[in-house]
């Protein structure tokens, strides 16, 4: 599915009030690269206070999720969070394949290496139901943080 | 009216506050907060329904995230979740991943 350069940037620059917001709200610093079509949003883990880039790559969004992932800032190493149980329900980071299990993630299908074949495809993603839900950049955000702060530190 | 005829009624509850909360809600991918005042004693989960109706969302397990980004127990009481009073809140999804 082929979303033009120009809708995508287009949409995601509709919701970039909003996420920016959010973002500010909790402390975390946003950027919107239009060149390589990726938004990134900089701050720390909660848990140990370590830098902790969190990117969604959106080309294709809305057809397709954003592809999220965790970057060190500084470059130099992988970066992913532990998982911690939220409110007895398991995380959303799967520290295995250092993965973000949603349905908001592209990179949790299985078309995308993801362990998710049963989600009916990332085309379908605003059709998932009975797990955690997030249908906008900045509730996708919101859903990482939280989790976030259940983590115990890095992997 | 002395000390003796201090009428009888409901125990004075100053001690421990009001018997509601007023908080700020944001769905995060909307710009404006919206205000609500609820018992303490509400569930987090009944009050996060009751305000994504209000902003016309209908979320499956709704329940709010707090200004230090935890996630809220939609089963316990808004006091016991840790709400106070002016607290801004954010409503989110409860879901875990798999």
């Amino acid at each position: 599915m082929t979303v033009p350069r120009s809708v995508t940037i287009a949409t995601v620059e509709d919701e970039l009030p909003a996420v920016t917001a959010y973002a500010q709200r909790h402390d975390w610093a946003v950027n919107w690269d239009t060149e390589q079509i990726r938004l990134t949003f900089d701050g720390k883990h909660p848990a140990d206070a370590t830098p902790i880039r969190i990117v969604a790559a959106v080309e294709g969004y809305k057809a397709l999720p954003p592809a999220w992932t965790f970057e060190d800032p500084a470059g130099k190493r992988a970066i992913f969070p532990k998982a911690g149980s939220v409110n007895g329900k398991s995380s959303i980071f799967h520290q295995g394949r250092h993965r973000i299990c949603a349905p908001f993630n592209r990179l949790a299908y299985g078309q995308h290496g993801g362990p998710h074949s049963d989600w009916g495809g990332p085309e379908r993603w605003l059709e998932v139901r009975g797990h955690i839900r997030a249908t906008t950049l900045a509730n996708m955000l919101a859903s990482i943080l939280g989790h976030l702060k259940a983590s115990p530190g890095v992997c | 009216m002395t000390k003796d005829d201090k009428p009888h009624g409901p125990p004075n509850d100053k001690p421990h506050g009001p018997p509601t909360i007023t908080v700020k809600v944001y769905e995060p991918s909307r710009p404006e907060p919206k205000d609500f005042t609820w018992p303490k004693t509400m569930k987090v989960g009944d009050a996060a329904r009751e305000a994504a109706t209000a902003f016309g969302l209908a979320a499956e397990d709704p329940t709010f995230q707090n200004a230090q980004d935890e996630i809220l127990d939609r089963n316990k009481p808004l006091v016991a979740a840790g709400v106070h009073d002016g607290d801004s809140l954010e409503l989110v999804s409860a879901g875990g991943g798999v």
